[in-house]
């Protein structure tokens, strides 16, 4: 088997689960953050920006820069590399600042 | 309002070390971070629920781990050290007593709590330079520290062939760790010229375990069939809603495109100095936080340890911790905080074995950072329509106006003209590339917060006397 990131250190996730992006079913695992799961998925945008309309995903990847904000559960503006995914999720595009007025 | 003898923000290397040192003196530290859990960005923890029996393959020096982290269940356990997680510090204030931290809790961070204390260690570390380029806003291009971040804590790739470029001594544990967890690295491009280490053969020949460690990535990357390119940069990326290639430039001009689905850039790093800005720390100018032998600042009973005095690495770091850890018990004891005599013995030869440890570490620093280099002209590769301010959607057009036509010198100019900055990472991202295109100098104006802050949270804030909000 070729190696992954999960083979490379012997993981044995405690729990897999299932989330939504843009109504899309994933798979997930506890302890990831929403980022990680939708990078798992080949997923790597999932903002636009207020002004041109352009895809954004993860940049700095620690919480500094706010690239990555994400709507989950109808909450915009959530740092997807920081925020963890819990079972059931609801995660969508943010557009613009995610309240709708673009 | 819980009190304590020190407060250390930060739970990386540094911060550690001095949490460590001064509980070990007998002092009540409260030490505070924004992860889930110790360990910074170098020892940046894999999640627990993932379960990783093997996490020793992606660091480096995991034994050192090893030892602070039981060091700090210990005190943990017994009641001496207090380890407040997932704390986003978003404004530090200093009173005739001491320090109120306020920090915003959780992932969510919709409330703020405090804590204060006598004293105060900042070791707040650094955070990654990276240098605009046409396509730097596509997805699919991240910072390499970032890319290093999401793999450690998550277990994930940013892409299947990922290029690894820019300058800096990051980058190689970076290519080395994406390789061995099944990225392919489809290209390694450093600008700096492997010439300059030449010069400072002094400074690195004595930092042999540091050179062992460069020499370990390199060869970790050669069984992946990984070249190692100097004096090369990526000057464009390609895409449309994602990243699909990088044009790299040789030193000869020659260009080439290298197709990729993620590219992990950085060109080096910088010290998070707000909080000691704030506090009314001096910096020293190369803007980092300005220290003594101690790791004192210019402010009473604020230390400072780590990245944020100047880049240097994680055995710097720790070093630079355990004195100032030391410094602060003793001064704090001093003052009436905890009375116990120190149980160290050989204190003195210790602490000038600390000193000379972090000479050394220093020089190869310097070292370093003299050796590495941006590419010199990369500021003529930024094409007028280059988004230099992620956050507010600045181009390098509005940027170049504001300078040339409007006459702005300085960065809080082009901030009030442009917007550049002015966003949610309040000008980290964007401040470098602003500065070299606009062709001012780097400074960080004082913000009186650290962090974006939710207005219920300064709406329920209690005021301090004298303190401006």
């Amino acid at each position: 088997m070729k190696r992954n990131p999960l083979t490379l250190v012997a993981a044995r996730p405690e729990l897999s689960f299932q989330v939504t992006f843009d109504g899309t079913p994933l798979d997930a695992l506890s302890g990831q953050t929403i980022a990680a799961v939708l990078w798992s998925a080949g997923i790597t945008a999932w903002r636009t920006t207020r002004v041109d309309a352009r895809p954004r995903g993860v940049f700095c990847g620690i919480g500094v820069c706010f690239d990555c904000l994400v709507t989950v559960n109808g909450v915009p503006n959530q740092s997807a590399c920081l925020v963890p995914a819990r079972p059931g999720d609801a995660i969508t595009t943010q557009r613009g600042d995610g309240h709708g007025s673009v | 309002m819980a009190r304590y003898d020190l407060a250390v923000i930060g739970a990386g290397p540094a911060g550690l070390a001095a949490a460590l040192t001064a509980t070990d003196e007998g002092v009540r530290v409260v030490l505070i971070d924004g992860a889930a859990d110790a360990g910074g960005q170098f020892y940046r923890q894999t999640a627990p629920q993932l379960r990783a029996r093997r996490p020793e393959r992606l660091y480096h020096a995991w034994s050192t781990w090893e030892t602070l982290r039981d060091r700090l269940s210990a005190h943990r356990e017994s009641g001496r050290i207090t380890f407040l997680t997932e704390r986003h510090v978003w404004h530090v204030e200093a009173s005739a007593d001491g320090f109120a931290v306020h920090a915003l809790v959780g992932p969510d961070q919709k409330t703020s709590e405090t804590v204060t204390a006598a004293g105060l260690v900042l070791a707040t570390g650094g955070y990654e330079r990276v240098l605009p380029f046409p396509g730097w806003t596509l997805p699919g291009v991240l910072t390499a520290g970032g890319a290093q971040a999401m793999l450690k804590a998550g277990l994930v790739l940013p892409g299947r062939r990922v290029v690894v470029a820019g300058s800096g001594p990051l980058l190689l544990p970076v290519a080395a760790g994406l390789a061995a967890a099944g990225a392919e690295v489809a290209g390694f491009y450093d600008s700096s010229d492997p010439r300059a280490f030449g010069k400072h053969a002094r400074a690195l020949s004595r930092n042999v375990g540091k050179m062992m460690e460069g020499a370990g990535y390199s060869a970790q990357l050669a069984r992946h069939r990984v070249l190692l390119r100097f004096r090369h940069s990526v000057i464009a990326a390609h895409g449309d809603d994602r990243l699909y290639a990088v044009t790299v430039a040789g030193p000869d001009g020659r260009e080439r495109r290298i197709e990729c689905d993620a590219l992990a850039v950085s060109h080096g790093m910088l010290p998070h100095t707000e909080i000691a800005q704030t506090l009314g720390a001096r910096l020293s100018p190369s803007g980092s936080v300005a220290v003594d032998a101690e790791q004192s600042t210019n402010i009473p009973n604020l230390w400072a340890a780590g990245e944020t005095t100047g880049i240097g690495g994680a055995a710097l770091s720790l070093v630079e911790g355990e004195i100032a850890g030391r410094s602060a018990a003793a001064r704090l004891r001093g003052s009436g905080a905890g009375g116990r005599t120190s149980t160290i013995t050989g204190a003195g030869s210790a602490a000038n074995s600390r000193t000379r440890l972090r000479r050394r570490l220093t020089d190869f620093a310097t070292a370093m950072e003299s050796a590495y280099s941006a590419p010199a002209d990369w500021t003529s590769r930024v094409d007028d329509e280059t988004v230099l301010c992620r956050c507010e959607e600045v181009t390098a057009a509005s940027v170049r106006e504001a300078a040339s036509e409007l006459g702005a010198t300085d960065l809080r100019t082009i901030k009030l003209l442009t917007r550049a900055g002015m966003g949610w990472c309040q000008g980290r991202i964007c401040g470098p590339g602003v500065a070299g295109v606009a062709g001012c100098a780097l400074t960080s104006a004082p913000s009186p917060f650290a962090r974006p802050v939710p207005l219920g949270v300064l709406a329920e804030s209690p005021r301090s006397e004298g303190t401006v909000l």
